[in-house]
């Protein structure tokens, strides 16, 4: 049972001061501020820990699930069901998403604190006050009825979040990216397609994609040292369609296939741009420098997260001291 | 069609002379004349979605920064008039808007703001839009949408569309010198209020709103922000708008009545039918961007007002695909570092540093620099890491 879980041992940093999170990125100039936290550096160092940890694994490998990993992966199957009890309505007069959609996240807000508490062990119960915020902003904006790449961020906080207590340790880092993370892109998936979420602040032709990002992180170090399928070989539909399984990025870009019309070149011009790139280790390289540029250092995304004392705003020892630098470009 | 604003505003909307900020890009060539051949010649070629020189961007610039300039903050408008919403760079798309719709100067057009963004050809999109400004001031009327902004450009393409097709920022730095100058709303026969978002807590009549000093950066909050950023909810007066600006704002604000007008036209929010009418027929969002991200399936709109101002709607969908041949595959470098060893293929920002390095240290004044900035800084010790320092306050 959960509570059989061992303390994590750094535990104390954490402490038992739980508090709400709260925005703190208010404007441009607080980029610095978030850029040097603890916050920044704790989520960094978990996408590198989880990457390095699927390096040349296929997704569909055997991987042995200890009974509170498997509660953890199937906490999320609720939100699937809630899918089905809560078809789209007529479009009638709608704009573009679909008005059910936020039927299915009222549903999702009721149920979130007994969600999260069934995988909280006897003693880290209060910690739900500080998770609840990261899971209900990672399945897309209600009012807006949209999805994007900082809704991801937010479910990866949630789960840096239970690093953070001990909920989840080291030796889980592939579960969480193949299993748990897997089940989460599923999900947002089917809400995508269901309910036409609009792709939430895309930057279009610029981007890898109009809703995620990490599949194509984790899923190019899955494809560290394959032979069989060379980084060009994506830009084919059949190739992604049949390979779907081997990796969260072949799985990422057969949806895209699927879900865009018009030539890959065109619709996917980032994708098509980086098919040139001749190993899978420079792609995936190249992945997480675009994503520290692209969406962690981008206001727009940035300045919908929200801080507390896991996920902590608080300057780190190594954040360089500059008064003075406030650039406005 | 546009009707002179002489009479109106404050002096801040007078400033006959378009003040040019003195790191302006296009300083000096304010006194600039582009034949009307010049012109022609240009939306020849943009037509056919190349680029101009970037010479030719600078003297368009400034020519269509002296137009806007002297157009108000509510800029008032003739019917018969075509009304157009969000573009986001999508050219072809464009073109079959002008091609359900009528050429320039045939069909007079207002564009309710965002050509730029998110699109493959932001660039060539806005520039013919200006141009075609240029060309036939009277015919075509731009207003300001929230992506026409140095912040938002940065993130979402245009900049970086900018740098590829230029190879540097000057293309950007003055096309968004004329965002600044762009109005911000318009009003057809005193009947149909046109802005790009929506309303604002803060503005209850037309002429707050010319009390507005828009020739600046979109701010971040405020009157002007609001404009752009508002979005119409089905719900009862103001609540926060979930984009992190701007409002939500809901039937009763009150807006019509006050101000006279039977019909607010915004665009800023993607329909799937190509426009939406909102309470009742008093909001109408128009969106005309078909196949939105090449995913969302949707068709796009423009609406025709007579001269009664009756209105008709025209629905188009996205361009065929011609085959316009796969491009080159060029992964950004900064990001995909191809590591050939030379110079030129390093990450542009390494090249910078690397030149700003060499240029201060033949000319002896590395340290110099270094010193005097640390004192204007109040900085205590020398930075440990000069031309990082340098680099980052620059």
């Amino acid at each position: 049972s959960l509570s059989d879980m061992s303390e994590a041992s750094s535990s104390g940093d954490t402490g038992n001061n739980f508090v709400e999170p709260k925005r703190e990125i208010l404007n441009q100039f607080d980029l610095n501020k978030w850029i040097h936290s603890k916050a920044y550096a704790d989520y960094m160092k978990l996408l590198h820990d989880l990457n390095d940890s699927v390096k040349s694994m296929k997704t569909t490998d055997d991987i042995q699930i200890p009974g509170p990993m498997m509660d953890i992966i199937y906490m999320l199957e609720p939100l699937r069901k809630w899918i089905t009890e809560h078809p789209p309505e007529d479009m009638d007069n709608q704009r573009y998403g679909n008005k059910a959609f936020r039927r299915w996240h009222e549903q999702f807000e009721n149920s979130v604190h007994n969600l999260i508490i069934s995988i909280l062990p006897d003693g880290k119960k209060e910690a739900v006050i500080e998770l609840i915020p990261y899971l209900l902003d990672a399945f897309g904006n209600a009012t807006r009825i949209d999805y994007g790449s900082g809704h991801e961020a937010s479910f990866l906080i949630f789960i840096l979040c239970l690093y953070k207590i001990g909920v989840l340790n080291p030796e889980d880092h592939k579960l969480v990216v193949l299993r748990f993370f897997n089940m989460y892109l599923r999900i947002c998936r089917e809400l995508q397609t269901t309910y036409k979420l609009e792709p939430a602040g895309s930057r279009g032709v610029h981007a890898i994609d109009d809703y995620q990002f990490l599949p194509f992180l984790f899923g190019s170090a899955q494809m560290i040292g394959n032979k069989r399928l060379p980084v060009e070989s994506y830009t084919k539909k059949e190739t992604c369609e049949e390979n779907a399984h081997v990796s969260l990025f072949f799985d990422a870009v057969s949806f895209i296939h699927k879900s865009k019309i018009g030539p890959f070149y065109e619709h996917s011009n980032q994708l098509w741009n980086i098919s040139a790139v001749p190993n899978w280790e420079k792609v995936n390289g190249g992945m997480f420098k675009m994503y520290e540029a692209e969406v962690l250092r981008k206001f727009p995304v940035v300045q919908h997260l929200v801080f507390g004392s896991l996920f902590d705003i608080s300057k780190r020892e190594d954040a360089p001291s500059d008064p003075l630098v406030r650039i406005v470009e | 069609m546009a009707s002179d604003n002489g009479s109106e505003g404050t002096s801040s909307n007078m400033s006959t002379a378009a003040t040019v900020r003195s790191d302006s890009p296009t300083l000096g060539a304010s006194v600039v004349t582009i034949t009307t051949e010049d012109l022609d010649r240009q939306i020849e070629t943009l037509r056919k979605c190349e680029l101009i020189t970037e010479q030719e961007v600078k003297s368009l610039c400034a020519k269509a920064r002296e137009i806007l300039v002297q157009e108000g903050n509510v800029q008032v408008i003739d019917s018969p008039v075509t009304i157009c919403g969000d573009i986001h760079g999508q050219f072809y798309d464009l073109m079959e808007l002008f091609r359900v719709g009528g050429p320039v100067p045939d069909t007079n057009y207002l564009f309710l703001g965002d050509f730029v963004d998110r699109g493959f050809y932001s660039v060539e999109t806005f520039l013919l839009l200006l141009a075609l400004k240029v060309r036939y001031p009277d015919r075509m009327m731009l207003i300001r949408g929230n992506h026409e902004s140095r912040q938002i450009t940065q993130v979402y393409g245009f900049y970086d569309e900018c740098q590829r097709k230029y190879g540097s920022a000057a293309v950007w730095r003055c096309c968004t010198e004329v965002f600044d100058f762009l109005s911000l709303s318009a009003v057809i026969c005193g009947k149909v209020f046109c802005v790009h978002g929506g309303l604002s807590p803060s503005i209850q009549t037309l002429d707050q709103i010319r009390t507005i000093d828009r020739k600046q950066e979109v701010p971040h909050d405020g009157p002007m922000c609001d404009l752009l950023w508002s979005d119409p909810e089905d719900s009862v007066g103001w609540g926060m708008s979930p984009r992190g600006a701007g409002y939500l704002f809901g039937q009763d604000v009150g807006f019509c009545e006050t101000n006279g007008v039977e019909m607010i036209t915004r665009a800023h929010q993607l329909v799937m039918e190509g426009y939406k009418y909102h309470f009742g027929e008093t909001v109408l969002t128009v969106w005309s961007a078909p196949n939105y991200c090449y995913r969302c399936g949707n068709v796009a709109a423009i609406l025709e007002l007579d001269e009664q101002l009756n209105k008709e709607f025209t629905i188009f969908e996205a361009a065929p695909q011609e085959n316009r041949g796969a491009p080159a595959k060029k992964p950004q470098p900064d990001y995909f570092f191809m590591s050939s060893g030379r110079f030129m293929d390093r990450p542009h920002a390494e090249k910078k540093t690397e030149v700003y390095r060499i240029y201060l240290e033949e000319n002896n004044v590395l340290e110099t620099i270094t010193k005097a900035l640390a004192n204007i800084y109040g900085m205590e010790e020398k930075p440990a890491n000069p031309m990082e320092f340098i680099i980052k306050v620059r």
